[in-house]
């Protein structure tokens, strides 16, 4: 036994200084997308009150254009950064800093609904912002172990391409690519990128698990009321063809939150489909001109909704 | 938990140190029963409850059946557990499919009844203990295996988590024994068991979760719209990413097992390699095939009353063995296409009888050299009914046979290869090495073994399989395609 644990121990060591060596070839990119989250939760805590907090994945970083809202004598914080994530550690990342006064828009990526936190972007994120630890809930943190090793894979190809080029791959996905309210905006004049949309069809309603994400909303719900928040629920921008096409899905999500959720929507989902053309990428992210109109729509509605108050 | 986790490998390191630390057999068996317990419940907490009632009540029933009694008694006791265990895979895995696949019988009378649809969340590995309580129970009543006094040893045995959701299915006189007492440390059983483990993760990350990608690509879309070359590729890719993936969950369950002084069964022997589909089956998913030798293609009559029940013996066991891997038509098809090349196999008695001990001849030799040819055409039945496995349904899966036999000799359906090229120059090659590593290893439990190599070497090499698995591993990997069955 002391043998072969000597020798398992001396083996993991060398992996562990082949480690090291990648992860020095591979430092920290200050510019860094997931980098972001800096400036977004130093915002969200510096901005005065009362705030707009616009709570999702990427689909909101690039398709909220905060500015119709600020006119509403709100101070925006666009928390949106990547689906990855998972509502579970976006919500989580929100609830202990609201205030009262606080106006939370929640647009989840629609799969965000029947999944959690994907591929290696909480790792990302604790990366930059170790703090962020505290915003994972007990699923969260379990799923999160789980994506360890993709993690760690994707160190080692980005060290494999820093030692084989030392080049930067030339993208508009960084930090500096954030506005001062956390919106993405290098996009926004710039033409569409030629890319064929993802098509990956939904199983059917009734073989996806909402409740997770439905209880972790109206637990959200209950704690924005409990802070002297209010909070609305918006829907992640989607190409009409699949709108069309899963109707059904979108339909059953809209009839679980109407019934368990009871947070009012600005949004149903016939508001959010577009055309091809509106979209800047193969993701739910809108062009400028698309994440405006549809921004000033959804400003108008919101002012209706605290008036009504 | 799945294997190909950070969280698994942390565990696994946890669960090794509170093992060996602990004394005898009782708290081996404690810890073994509760990082199982922990590794069920990491999917889903509720699963837990599953996993030990149908224990609790199997227990019982083989505790009952070895007090003796009246034949009617013990025969009515197994039945109880027939009807339980079959009646809770029955209620998870199969209620929707009948239902809707009697809507649609009733439908074809022009009638549209409302019947209910139960959409019950599949637990994992479902297929895999409820095989192993039900055969614990029918052995303990034929008096093959000896019912457990303790209920610890017991649990230990139906929920430990190497083979726990996917095999290998093991019987109690095998396995039970061994947790019935204190296990001691094996050096050399613990390091084969990590260069297993090792084998495992290669096998799946690098070959069957990239396998997996473009087999996704070409059998995803509803439509039959690749060309009959491609789909023949992808068909073969299939073959290759079912099977790195499944041997690679054996050999991560075998290899853990090593770990903790337990020795799992053989699963795989290098299926493809068989020279007849009889022998692919004794080749393939072994631990499965015995079972329902054992339990179902005997007590049928198999071969012994003659060539009717013969193929009756088969072709039920074969049909109800498809219908285990799914609650699908295209299972069902799977199943029943294979008793029948099986039958036909039997029927025509050309190939010599083999097993999964005996080792294909060396290519140089005048056996090898007649054997390559029957591997070949082997592997292409085989290829041919993994079809059905793969397809979403049957008018996919006849879609795809009618393209590959029509376009196969269009010489123009083939240059639509082309725009496959970057995964061809990428994965070809790799699979290409692996089917070479698994001919030029087949008398070893595993490439991995490398007794003459000097240690440094090995160590290069180990290291070297890690970092590449690592690399290459997916941003989306694939779960387990045996998860779901």
């Amino acid at each position: 036994m002391r043998r072969f644990i000597t020798h398992a121990l001396i083996f993991a060591l060398i992996q562990a200084v082949i480690l090291a060596l990648l992860w020095r070839a591979c430092p920290d990119d200050p510019d860094h997308y997931m980098a972001a989250t800096i400036d977004k939760h130093a915002r969200l805590r510096a901005a005065p009150s009362p705030r707009v907090i616009f709570v999702g994945g990427s689909s909101v970083g690039f398709s909220v254009d905060s500015r119709p809202f600020e006119a509403l004598g709100l101070a925006p914080v666009n928390m949106g950064l990547n689906d990855g994530l998972g509502l579970s550690f976006m919500l989580g990342e929100v609830a202990p800093e609201l205030r009262p006064g606080d106006v939370v828009i929640v647009a989840p990526e629609t799969h965000l609904y029947w999944t959690g936190s994907q591929d290696d972007a909480v790792w990302a994120v604790l990366q930059q912002r170790p703090a962020s630890v505290a915003c994972l809930s007990g699923a969260g943190a379990r799923e999160v172990a789980d994506q360890g090793l993709h993690f760690l894979a994707r160190k080692v190809r980005c060290a494999a391409h820093q030692i084989s080029t030392n080049r930067e791959l030339p993208t508009i996905y960084r930090r500096g690519s954030f506005d001062a309210y956390g919106d993405f905006t290098a996009h926004r004049e710039r033409p569409a990128r030629r890319e064929q949309p993802i098509v990956q069809p939904w199983p059917a309603p009734e073989e996806l698990d909402f409740n997770r994400a439905i209880a972790e909303l109206a637990a959200f719900g209950q704690t924005c009321a409990a802070a002297g928040a209010r909070c609305f629920i918006a829907w992640c921008p989607t190409r009409r063809a699949q709108l069309t096409r899963e109707a059904a899905v979108f339909a059953a999500i809209e009839a679980r939150l109407r019934d368990e959720v009871a947070l009012p929507m600005l949004e149903v989902p016939n508001d959010v489909g577009f055309g091809e053309e509106s979209f800047y990428d193969r993701g739910p992210h809108l062009r400028g001109d698309a994440a405006a109109a549809r921004s000033t729509r959804l400003a108008a509605r919101l002012a209706d909704a605290l008036a009504a108050k | 938990m799945t294997f190909t986790t950070l969280t698994f490998l942390l565990f696994l390191a946890l669960v090794f140190a509170l093992y060996w630390t602990v004394r005898g057999r009782v708290g081996q068996n404690a810890v073994v029963v509760g990082a199982s317990y922990v590794f069920y419940g990491w999917w889903d907490l509720r699963f837990c409850a599953l996993i030990l009632a149908s224990s609790l009540v199997d227990f019982a029933i083989a505790r009952a059946l070895a007090r003796g009694g009246p034949r009617a008694r013990r025969r009515a006791l197994v039945a109880v557990s027939c009807t339980l265990n079959l009646g809770l895979l029955a209620l998870f895995k199969y209620f929707d499919f009948f239902i809707d696949s009697f809507a649609v019988v009733l439908a074809s009378f022009g009638l549209s009844p409302n019947l209910p649809s139960l959409h019950l969340l599949l637990p994992v590995g479902i297929s895999f203990y409820t095989f192993q309580t039900l055969g614990y129970t029918i052995d303990v009543y034929r008096e093959d295996a000896k019912a457990s006094d303790s209920l610890l040893d017991y649990l230990a045995y139906v929920a430990f988590f190497p083979q726990l959701v996917a095999g290998p299915i093991e019987r109690a006189r095998r396995l039970l024994p061994q947790l019935q007492t204190a296990r001691s440390f094996d050096e050399a059983a613990a390091r084969d068991g990590a260069k297993l483990i090792l084998w495992g993760f290669c096998k799946k990350i690098i070959l069957a979760d990239h396998l997996g990608e473009f087999v996704e690509l070409i059998y995803g879309a509803e439509l039959v719209h690749a060309s009959g070359p491609v789909l023949a590729l992808a068909t073969i890719c299939f073959a290759f990413q079912i099977y790195c993936d499944f041997s690679a969950y054996s050999d991560i369950a075998i290899g853990t097992a090593k770990l903790f002084g337990v020795r799992l069964v053989r699963n795989f022997a290098h299926p493809y390699f068989s020279q007849s589909v009889t022998e692919f089956w004794r080749r393939w998913h072994m631990s499965l095939s015995t079972w329902f030798r054992d339990y179902v293609y005997v007590p049928l009559g198999g071969s012994r009353r003659g060539p009717a029940r013969l193929w009756l013996s088969l072709m039920v066991t074969f049909t109800l063995s498809g219908l285990w891997h799914g609650a699908s038509w295209t299972f069902v098809i799977w199943g029943a296409v294979n008793g029948l090349l099986v039958g036909l196999s039997v029927a025509i008695g050309r190939a010599p009888r083999r097993g999964p001990d005996d080792l294909p001849a060396s290519l140089t030799t005048r056996a090898g050299l007649i054997a390559a040819p029957r591997m070949l055409a082997t592997f292409a039945l085989i290829c041919l009914t993994w079809v059905f496995f793969r397809a979403q349904d049957l008018a996919q899966a006849m879609g795809i046979l009618a393209r590959i036999v029509t376009d196969l000799p269009r010489a123009a359906a083939w240059t639509e290869l082309v725009h496959h090229r970057e995964f061809l120059l990428a994965f070809g090659p790799l699979l290409l090495i692996f089917v070479i590593v698994e001919w030029l290893t087949r008398d070893q439990d595993h490439p991995l073994t490398l007794a003459a190599w000097p240690r440094a070497a090995r160590w290069l090499l180990y290291t070297a399989l890690i970092w590449i698995t690592i690399y290459l591993m997916p941003d989306d990997p694939g779960a387990f395609i045996y998860f779901q069955f």
